[in-house]
């Protein structure tokens, strides 16, 4: 499994990346182009959007490779992350739990965010970034770490139990602390002025909408690409000590 | 030494056993320990690109459109 986890993480992160580079070309860049355009003072009705994907690709090449590469980076971080959590747990795994771990992946790291601080296009008026930055990290963690306690509770106890030598296999509270993790960072709220923002600034309501949705859901195919490709590799002859 | 043959590999048979099975944990043992190491590893490594890729100021303009389309908070 060890052997395997940088490979994995880097075909799983190239794979996912290049998918969502797709569907953001799609879907997503030529919303940021239309926000930039209304961002910048022009009006709708003079907005000339760029047919289709190509028009995208071969427009602004140069921005688009940047993308496509950021896009993998991300894939490839995000990739690492979830194979040293599989190799954590430690347990063999399938392609089909590969999409548990990457629904779990996309619940932390992109919905939990989320629901304080909804994706947006350029022009939607935001405060405090480093505010925002910091709920982002404090979100992702403690949803993961929540996630881990609710999901992996009988490993987690039994361990404990063992190492107490008591029979805490079916304890709740792992349960109860996971749940309180995962509602904590709403709980305390967003930094102000981002939690569902009322000020949509240039982008305009409908558009907010539609990004929040698009995002959301390319980057639930992401973490579900990324899921499958390390369960099948990383599961592959699980068998074996390596 | 002892009067009772089957009783001598029983106890023998039970040393080795537990010897072979000491053995074995051990190894198991160490290829956990590599496996958790590697894995901090890839997690720390993991960790330092996602802050470069999604934070780092410097990489702002090149990373824009990811940023948004992942909706990390960085402008």
């Amino acid at each position: 499994m060890i052997k395997r986890l940088f490979p994995a993480a880097l075909i799983a992160g190239l794979s996912a990346g290049l998918v969502i580079s797709l569907a953001q070309a799609i879907f997503i860049i030529p919303l940021i182009d239309f926000a930039e355009f209304l961002e910048i003072g022009g009006r709708a009705d003079d907005y000339v959007p760029p047919k289709g994907f190509m028009a995208i690709a071969l427009g602004d090449p140069e921005r688009f490779l940047n993308t496509l590469s950021f896009d993998v980076l991300t894939g490839v971080a995000f990739a690492l992350i979830m194979a040293a959590g599989i190799v954590f747990h430690g347990r063999a795994i399938t392609w089909k739990q590969g999409i548990l771990w990457g629904l779990g992946g996309w619940a932390a790291f992109a919905l939990a965010p989320a629901i304080g601080q909804p994706p947006a296009p350029p022009g939607v008026a935001y405060v405090d970034l480093e505010a925002r930055q910091l709920w982002w990290w404090l979100t992702v963690s403690c949803t993961s770490l929540g996630l881990v306690m609710l999901v992996f509770i009988g490993d987690w106890a039994g361990e404990c139990g063992r190492l107490l030598d008591g029979g805490w296999r079916n304890a709740w509270w792992p349960k109860v602390v996971g749940a309180g993790l995962i509602i904590f960072p709403h709980v305390l709220g967003a930094p102000e002025n981002s939690a569902i923002s009322t000020d949509t600034g240039t982008a305009g309501a409908d558009m907010v909408r539609d990004f929040a949705f698009y995002s959301l859901t390319s980057t639930l195919a992401f973490w579900v690409i990324i899921g499958i490709i390390l369960g099948a590799v990383l599961g592959r002859g699980a068998g074996d000590k390596n | 030494m002892s009067r009772n043959p089957y009783k001598t590999k029983a106890i023998t048979r039970a040393i080795t056993g537990a010897a072979t099975m000491g053995e074995a944990s051990e190894v198991s043992d160490i290829s956990r320990t590599n496996a958790v190491v590697t894995a901090v590893f890839a997690l720390g490594l993991g960790l330092g690109l996602l802050s470069v890729v999604g934070y780092a100021q410097a990489s702002h303009d090149v990373a824009h459109d990811s940023r948004h389309a992942f909706s990390f908070p960085c402008h």
